[in-house]
C-alpha cells in the first residue's frame, strides 16, 4: 500500500509539473519567440532616419505612486480600471509629447489581475504615434497563490514606430537560494532583443531588459555579464541600442546605502537597497560601449542622472536606469527626465522610475 | 511556506475538488445512486459520505467545514430495473475560507484588503443515472448553484479554472451546470469515468466553461480504490477566453 500511495503521490505531482505549459504556465524556454503587436490604427512611419529618439521608461505596471503592499507601509494590492487608465493616460500624454521613435519598457502589465487586466502594451500602442510593439513576460503566472495577484503577466515592452521583424525572449539566470516552488513563481528576468526595420539599416536590435533586484548569491552579477555578452555579441554585425532598469549603480556613486527614499519607520517586504561591493559591476559598459551617461558627467553630480525614487517626497535617488549602444549619442540631448526643470516635466508622480531619453545619429 | 498557507490551500483545494476531481470508484458520486445504509466513504480530497438510509446519503469535507460549513445531502426519489433518479442539495457558508485566504504573503489566494461579505450559498441538483448494460452507466445531471452576500464586498473573483464557475454565484448570485457522465468497467479491476459538465450563468451571460474529464479508476479492494484524472477545461473568464489541462488523484476508502 505504502508503495502504491508514493507511486500515485509521485505521479500525480510528476504530472502537474510536466503540465506547467498548460496550468500555472510560468516557465520559459532558454530562448523563445516574443509576442508581437500592432497598434489599432498605424500612423505614418518616416521613410528615412538619420536620428533616433530613445526613451527608456520603467512605468511600474500603471501604478503611479499609488503604495502597494510590497512598498514602505503599502497597502494596496489590486487597482481598478480607472485608477489603472488615469496612470496609463498620464504616461501616453508623457509619450506623445516626446514623441520617442523607439520606446523602452519595464514593468508593463497585460493581463493581470492587479492591473485589471488591461493589456498596457495595446493601450499605449493605440494612444500614440508609436505602431508596433514586442514583449516579453518577466513574472507570469496563471493563478499566483501569493498577495492575492492571482492570474499575472508583466514584463519589458518595446514599441516602435516601424516594424518589428522578429523578437525574442532571452532567458537570464534564476536565483538559485531560492526554494524549488517558490523560485516556479518568482521572477524570471530576460533580455528582450527586438530587430526594428528601420529604413536604411540592415538589422536593427533593440535589447530592453529589467535586471534583479534583489539577490546575495552572484544572480545579478551573472544577469549583468550576459546583458553585456549580448550587446558584444550584436555588436560584431549589427548596430544596436539598449537599456532598461539593470538595478545597479554607476562606478562613482556617492551613496550606496542609506538612501533619502529608504524605509526607515516604517515595514515593508524587502530590505533597503544596498549596492556595497557592487560598485564597478557595470564599469565595463562605460568603457565598452556608448553610454547615453557620460561617466564624467554622473561623476561629476550623480543627482543629475538620479531615475528612480521609492517615495516622492524624497525626490529621486539613484541612476537605475540606462541606454547603450555602439552608435554615437548626440551631445547634449542625454538626460533623465526628472522634473520641469530637466526635462520639461514633472515626471515624479508618473512611476517610481524617471523617463531617460537619448539621441542616437544614424546619418551617413 | 507556512502551516497556514499549506492549510489554507488544502482547504481550498479540497473544497473546489469536490466535485471535479473526487469521484471514487465503487461510490455513489456523480451518479443517482447513495452509498449504501450505514456505510462510510472518504479520501484524500473526495468528501466524507455516509449512507443514512437505503435511499438517503449525507457528505461532508471534514477539513474544508472548518473554514467553510458546509453539507451536502442526496436523495435516491426513484429506482426502476433500467434507471434511478436522485436530487442532492447542499449549502455552504464559505465567509470564513475565504476571508482566511485574503493575506499577504505566500498563500494569500485573494489579496490583504479584500473586503469578504457574509456569503451563503446553495446548490441543487438532478440526477439520472441509467444503466447501459451491467457495467455501463450513463448518467445526466443539472444543476442551480444560487449565492446571496450580505454586506460591503470587495473581492475578486476567483479566475482559475474550476474554482472560477463553482465561486460566480457567490458574488453573482446564480449559476448553473448540466453534465454527461459514463461509467464503465475497463479490465480486471481497473474501470473509468468520462464526464464533460458545461457551466454558465444567465446573469453572466459572457461566462461559460466547459469541462471534460477523464478518469482511471483502480479498484484495489473493495473497501479501497485509487484513481487518476486528466482534465481539460475550455472557458470565459474576465480576462477573456483560456484553456487549461489539468492532472489529479484520489484515493478513497469505505468501511
Amino acid at each position: 500500500m505504502k508503495r502504491i500511495c508514493s507511486a500515485l503521490a509521485l505521479a500525480g505531482f510528476g504530472s502537474f509539473v510536466a503540465c506547467d505549459a498548460t496550468t500555472f504556465r510560468s516557465n520559459f524556454e532558454n530562448i523563445e519567440p516574443a509576442l508581437l503587436y500592432e497598434a489599432a490604427e498605424l500612423t505614418d512611419i518616416p521613410t528615412s532616419v538619420e536620428e533616433l529618439l530613445v526613451l527608456n521608461y520603467n512605468i511600474k505596471y500603471g501604478g503611479g505612486r499609488l503604495v502597494f503592499f510590497w512598498e514602505c507601509d503599502g497597502d494596496r494590492f489590486n487597482m481598478k480600471a480607472s485608477e489603472v487608465e488615469q496612470h496609463l493616460d498620464a504616461i501616453v500624454d508623457f509619450i506623445n509629447q516626446i514623441q520617442p521613435d523607439i520606446l523602452l519598457l519595464q514593468e508593463v502589465d497585460r493581463l493581470s489581475l492587479r492591473s485589471a487586466y488591461i493589456d498596457q502594451v495595446q493601450y499605449i500602442l493605440d494612444r500614440t504615434h508609436l505602431n508596433y510593439g514586442a514583449y516579453a513576460s518577466q513574472h507570469r503566472a496563471d493563478f499566483l497563490p501569493s498577495d492575492g495577484m492571482g492570474k499575472l503577466d508583466f514584463g519589458n515592452a518595446t514599441l516602435s514606430r516601424w516594424p518589428i521583424r522578429e523578437a525574442q525572449r532571452h532567458a537570464l539566470p534564476l536565483i538559485d537560494a531560492h526554494p524549488g516552488y517558490y523560485r516556479y513563481f518568482y521572477l524570471k528576468r530576460h533580455i528582450l532583443d527586438a530587430t526594428v526595420e528601420l529604413p536604411g539599416v540592415d538589422a536593427f536590435h533593440v535589447v530592453n531588459t529589467h535586471l534583479e533586484a534583489f539577490s546575495d548569491d552572484g544572480t545579478k552579477k551573472e544577469q549583468i555579464d550576459q546583458l553585456h555578452a549580448h550587446f558584444s555579441r550584436l555588436g560584431e554585425d549589427a548596430l544596436w541600442v539598449g537599456g532598461g532598469d539593470l538595478n545597479s549603480l554607476p562606478p562613482g556613486s556617492l551613496t550606496l546605502k542609506g538612501f533619502a527614499d529608504d524605509c526607515v519607520s516604517g515595514e515593508q517586504r524587502f530590505a533597503g537597497d544596498d549596492y556595497s561591493n557592487e560598485e564597478d559591476w557595470i564599469a565595463n559598459y562605460f568603457s565598452d560601449f556608448e553610454s547615453l551617461m557620460p561617466l564624467a558627467d554622473y561623476q561629476a553630480d550623480n543627482s543629475k542622472w538620479s531615475s528612480y525614487s521609492g517615495d516622492p517626497d524624497a525626490g529621486w535617488t539613484r541612476t537605475l536606469d540606462y541606454l547603450f549602444s555602439n552608435a554615437s549619442w548626440v551631445t547634449g540631448e542625454g538626460m533623465v527626465m526628472q522634473s520641469k526643470d530637466q526635462g520639461g516635466f514633472e515626471t515624479i508622480h508618473l512611476s517610481d522610475h524617471a523617463p531617460v531619453r537619448g539621441v542616437l545619429e544614424l546619418g551617413p | 511556506m507556512t502551516k497556514q498557507s499549506i492549510f489554507c490551500g488544502v482547504c481550498l483545494a479540497s473544497l473546489l475538488s469536490q466535485d471535479a476531481l473526487a469521484t471514487g470508484a465503487g461510490s455513489s458520486h456523480g451518479r443517482a445512486e447513495v452509498i449504501e445504509e450505514d456505510k462510510w466513504e472518504i479520501g484524500l480530497y473526495a468528501p466524507l459520505r455516509r449512507g443514512l438510509s437505503q435511499d438517503l446519503e449525507v457528505a461532508i469535507h471534514p477539513i474544508t467545514t472548518i473554514t467553510a460549513p458546509h453539507v451536502a445531502v442526496k436523495k435516491l426519489w426513484k429506482r426502476t430495473a433500467n434507471w434511478d433518479r436522485a436530487t442532492r442539495h447542499s449549502i455552504v457558508y464559505p465567509t470564513p475560507m475565504l476571508r482566511m485566504l485574503a493575506r499577504r504573503g505566500t498563500g494569500g489566494i485573494l489579496p490583504g484588503d479584500a473586503v469578504v461579505p457574509t456569503i451563503i450559498s446553495i446548490d441543487s441538483r438532478v440526477l439520472q443515472t441509467h444503466r447501459l448494460d451491467p457495467a455501463t452507466t450513463l448518467t445526466l445531471s443539472m444543476r442551480v448553484q444560487l449565492g446571496v452576500e450580505i454586506g460591503e464586498s470587495d473581492w475578486p473573483s476567483l479566475d482559475m479554472p474550476i474554482g472560477y464557475p463553482r465561486t460566480l454565484a457567490y458574488q453573482d448570485n446564480l449559476a448553473t451546470a448540466a453534465a454527461v457522465q459514463l461509467d464503465g468497467s475497463l479490465v480486471a479491476k481497473f474501470s473509468y469515468r468520462l464526464r464533460t459538465e458545461f457551466w454558465s450563468s444567465p446573469l453572466v451571460p459572457e461566462m461559460w466553461a466547459v469541462e471534460g474529464k477523464g478518469t482511471l479508476i483502480w479498484r484495489a479492494s473493495a473497501s479501497f480504490t485509487a484513481q487518476l484524472t486528466g482534465m481539460l477545461i475550455v472557458g470565459e473568464y474576465p480576462y477573456g477566453s483560456d484553456w487549461h489541462a489539468l492532472p489529479g488523484f484520489d484515493l478513497i476508502w469505505a468501511f
